[in-house]
């Protein structure tokens, strides 16, 4: 070091310096944004600041227990119905069909997951006879009532049962339901929503992002 | 199915690449982007307060359904009753339910009203229309039926208005069932509406 010139040693200095500053800067936009990557131009709504994935476990529609944190590495698309829904809950698991033909073979690194909100018909043989009619890797869950509760809060999912006809059927009822779609990180982390009409082409892009990310992110 | 994701309700929540810009103006505004948090929805019931996750949804939207699942009004009717054209009636068949859409063109110059569907293969079938309110996926029941303006149309599509099927029972091997549609003047027409899948509803129902 004595050997330099003290020119050069005093050009050390400056790249030292302006290293600092840029290291400053750095920093500062860290703290300001929570995080130096750029966020990427959801179609969803994201969660911001993504928050821990509410725990979700229940029957899967084939017998076996379903942790929703079993499944981290997966990108996870979880949203709620029922199987006497006439209407919505059908085009919801009809677009989760697309969404997985349009993933190829990155769909098994995704885990769709249904989640009913009607415990009391829904039980485990009746989801096995609908839910792998859509495409048997989807997971169809049955939630006992008590837990069903304390899961749909955490997710602000909102269940109203229907009142069964006057002297008729009372096994037949609506149930209103949110019917928005949650959709879990790798790493487990909530990190958008879609709104129940959402397109399989709208979610595609973002479920891809998604995939793209590393699992310990 | 639509790709234009610009003109989805969804968009108006779309938070843009603004970090990324923020980035830079960080220098300037330290605040940048912990601003853009979402508002908490509103309670959904009185004792409900829902995380501050879920997106604000506007009341009592209506469900509009996947655009590819929409029937052009030029398209050829399967059947014609006096002023009234009816195109492609469809019912997606599932294990435990069943629904009918179709859509009613009706040419006249007085309004029309669909009172009533029904079937020789189902116990009932309920007109209902399905709403986002607050939120959650409502069934609203229309039992007096669906208004036909002057020069208007129905369209009973996925997402919106449909009819309810309750105990749909196709005969063994059938690959459609007939449904009588009821109107308040111009009186019953039968036609045989195609058993199909979701995913065939889904992506237009045309067979």
């Amino acid at each position: 070091m004595t050997m330099r010139h003290a020119s050069t040693d005093h050009l050390d200095r400056l790249t030292v310096r302006l290293a600092g500053v840029a290291a400053t800067l750095s920093l500062a936009c860290v703290l300001a944004c929570g995080s130096a990557a750029p966020q990427p131009a959801w179609n969803g709504a994201a969660v911001e600041p993504p928050t821990p994935a509410p725990a979700l476990a229940g029957t899967n529609w084939n017998g076996d227990s379903f942790g929703l944190a079993d499944h981290d590495g997966q990108v996870r698309v979880v949203f709620f119905g029922y199987t006497y829904c006439p209407d919505i809950c059908p085009m919801a698991l009809a677009k989760m069909k697309q969404l997985v033909a349009g993933l190829d073979a990155r769909a098994e690194d995704v885990a769709v997951v249904f989640v009913s909100v009607d415990p009391n018909r829904d039980t485990v043989d009746k989801l096995s006879r609908y839910v792998p009619g859509f495409d048997p890797r989807f997971y169809g869950l049955h939630i006992e009532p008590n837990e069903l509760d304390a899961i749909a809060d955490d997710f602000g999912v909102t269940i109203r049962y229907g009142r069964p006809p006057d002297g008729g059927d009372g096994n037949r009822y609506l149930v209103d339901h949110t019917g928005t779609f949650f959709i879990v990180d790798r790493a487990g982390q909530l990190r958008l929503t879609f709104p129940p009409n959402a397109t399989a082409s709208e979610m595609l892009p973002d479920i891809e992002i998604l995939l793209a990310e590393d699992a310990a992110a | 199915m639509s790709t234009d994701a610009a003109a989805h309700p969804s968009a108006r929540r779309r938070r843009g690449p603004a970090c990324c810009a923020a980035a830079f103006l960080a220098l300037i505004a330290l605040a940048g982007c912990s601003s853009r948090q979402p508002a908490a929805d509103e309670a959904l019931a009185d004792d409900f307060v829902a995380p501050d996750f879920l997106a604000p949804e506007t009341a009592d939207q209506p469900a509009p359904g996947p655009e590819a699942a929409r029937v052009p009004l030029d398209e050829p009717p399967v059947a014609e009753l006096g002023e009234l054209a009816i195109l492609r009636p469809r019912v997606m068949l599932l294990p435990t339910s069943a629904a009918l859409y179709v859509t009613v063109v009706n040419r006249g110059a007085a309004a029309e009203r669909l009172v009533r569907a029904a079937s020789p293969s189902a116990a009932l079938i309920e007109l209902h229309e399905s709403v986002v309110q607050d939120g959650a996926m409502r069934m609203i029941a229309h039992d007096d039926g669906f208004v036909l303006a002057p020069g208007g149309h129905l369209a009973l599509e996925p997402g919106g208005k449909h009819g309810m099927i309750i105990e749909a029972r196709p005969p063994e091997g059938a690959e459609s069932i007939a449904i009588t549609l009821s109107f308040e003047h111009a009186g019953d027409v039968t036609v045989d509406a195609p058993l199909m899948t979701a995913s065939e509803i889904l992506e237009g129902g045309r067979r």
